[in-house]
């Protein structure tokens, strides 16, 4: 069912809170030297999406995770 | 070596099968004769990693051999060709572009497409270059060295599969198999001016490559003419249940239909998304394959942004979750471009990707319905030609960009739903890169897009020349 109210605006994406929070719960050790990388290319990734979550989708609205074109 | 009456690395793999048929030459003839040319040139061009030289010369013997003794000939008799180096061939390490893959074990068989490709009597040369774990644009990488553009040295060949690209416009093989997540095989065949083809998500069994994507990974072939991407891909069709996301749908040959000609195809030139973002040189070389086709219709991919954007965030997430492991105990051994990036996917929120997944089936079903109204689209495959070895930037109306996740934009769209598209190299007046047209169909009609692209080839817009070297 779709929302019957515009969607709630997500707060903005905090990059550093995000290395921060969750590298070390995956295990993985972000060094000095990788972390100016890793910010840049998490910002971007982010800011891509932010194309995308703004889309409205009905509640049943099916992922794909096996594409069948 | 016995002399050849032509130079056999010239030669598209349709007269190669054909002068062996005839017995203008025999399969050693050919393989030997692309061995020399790759001994010659790849020092230079980089697009080999593994040349399997022993293994070309035993199945060229055979074909000779069968020749001899009268028996029928595969379609691809003697043909040579290469495979990037994320398809298993038997006995080598599938290294995947990466340092790491070189700790495995060799492979105990080859890929399925490997496979139909022996099964059709073509010969194997090696393996080829790729960017690292196919997450690359350019053709560059950190451990093996970059492939080279052969019509450029100072260029990129594009990636990933930069070795693919390299090899066959170089005239080191007339046939070679890649991998397309967002692009990889269409970036590689603008920027060297090849033909390659994307089939439909699910057609060709990835069975026995290393791969990237799941939800967007695809293989196919690169020739320097499309008849030799139809021989080719009716070689590679089959059914395998190894792969559970090939689609059960009936081999469907192609080449027999090449010469029906686009008098009753409705086709149009995308618009909008694809007409931002790139230089005015794919803009024109877009126009001028429209021009020769008679092409005055333009249409909107509706929602391509979206279904781009969506196609990155899948990517760089699912790419992180198969190197996850490798990310937390090899991480100095990454390509250090490749790492921060998947470090950074490990880290985008399952929300996102989810969400990426459902926009995609979303952009799907609108794109499809365009398809009501037309049966071929055309749009540029890069938004530039081939830039500089190591360049990290490019500017894109009047804005300096970063040039690894910005090469795939007109690419990535497509491919996010899987559609098949033929990517065609044209060249401009004076120019020594060449640039592609994708020409892309719905689902399941390959035909399409290979019909469409053999008129572009007829009409000498576009083509394929081996490179001076």
């Amino acid at each position: 069912m779709s929302a019957a109210k515009p969607p709630v605006p997500a707060p903005p994406f905090d990059v550093e809170a995000c290395i921060d929070a969750a590298a070390p719960m995956l295990g993985l050790t972000i060094s000095p030297a990788q972390r100016p990388g890793v910010a840049l290319h998490l910002a971007t990734t982010m800011r891509i999406a932010s194309v995308f979550m703004d889309v409205e989708l009905s509640d049943d609205a099916e992922p794909a995770p096996v594409y069948e074109a | 070596m016995d002399s050849v009456p032509l130079d056999p690395t010239i030669l598209t793999a349709s007269a190669i099968a054909d002068g062996i048929r005839r017995g203008s030459f025999t399969a050693r003839q050919v393989a030997q004769a692309h061995l020399l040319r790759i001994s010659r040139l790849d020092p230079t061009l980089g697009a080999f990693t593994d040349i399997t030289a022993s293994r070309a010369l035993a199945e060229a013997d055979a074909v000779d051999a069968r020749r001899a003794a009268g028996a029928p000939l595969g379609p691809l008799a003697g043909v040579p060709y290469a495979v990037k180096n994320l398809f298993d061939l038997q006995g080598l390490t599938t290294r995947a572009g990466s340092k790491i893959n070189r700790d495995l074990p060799p492979a105990g068989a080859d890929a399925f497409l490997v496979q139909r490709l022996r099964a059709a009597d073509a010969v194997c040369l090696g393996a080829l270059n790729m960017g690292e774990y196919a997450y690359d644009f350019t053709g560059e990488n950190a451990h093996d060295g970059p492939s080279r553009n052969p019509h450029d040295l100072a260029h990129m060949s594009g990636g990933s599969s930069g070795g693919s690209g390299a090899a066959v416009a170089g005239g080191l093989a007339p046939l070679a198999l890649g991998s397309d997540t967002n692009g990889s095989i269409r970036v590689p065949s603008s920027f060297c001016g090849i033909f390659g083809l994307k089939p439909t998500y699910g057609r060709l069994s990835r069975m026995g490559t290393f791969p990237f994507v799941a939800s967007l990974d695809h293989l196919g072939p690169f020739a320097r003419s499309v008849a030799d991407l139809a021989l080719a891909y009716d070689a590679l069709q089959a059914p395998d249940p190894a792969d559970h996301a090939q689609a059960a749908r009936p081999v469907e040959p192609v080449s027999a239909v090449l010469d029906l000609g686009i008098d009753r195809l409705r086709l149009a030139v995308a618009g909008g998304y694809f007409r931002r973002g790139g230089m005015p040189e794919a803009y024109d070389t877009v126009d001028r394959a429209a021009a020769a086709l008679g092409v005055t219709r333009v249409i909107d991919i509706p929602e391509a942004a979206r279904g781009r954007a969506a196609a990155y965030a899948i990517t760089t997430a699912e790419g992180a979750q198969l190197h996850l492991e490798r990310l937390r105990t090899r991480a100095d051994d990454f390509d250090p471009d490749v790492r921060d990036r998947l470090l950074a996917g490990a880290l985008v929120p399952a929300a996102f990707v989810i969400k990426a997944q459902k926009v995609r089936r979303w952009y799907r079903e609108k794109v499809l319905r365009l398809f009501d109204e037309v049966d071929v689209i055309l749009a540029p495959a890069t938004p530039c030609r081939a830039p500089k070895q190591g360049q990290k930037t490019i500017v894109l109306d009047g804005q300096e960009i970063m040039l690894r996740p910005n090469i795939g934009i007109f690419t990535q769209p497509i491919s996010a739903i899987g559609l098949p598209v033929v990517a065609c190299p044209l060249w401009s007046e004076g120019e020594k890169l060449p640039l592609g047209v994708q020409v892309i169909a719905p689902p399941w009609r390959e035909d399409l897009a290979l019909r469409v692209a053999a008129a572009l080839e007829r009409a000498g817009v576009a083509r394929a020349p081996v490179a001076s070297l």
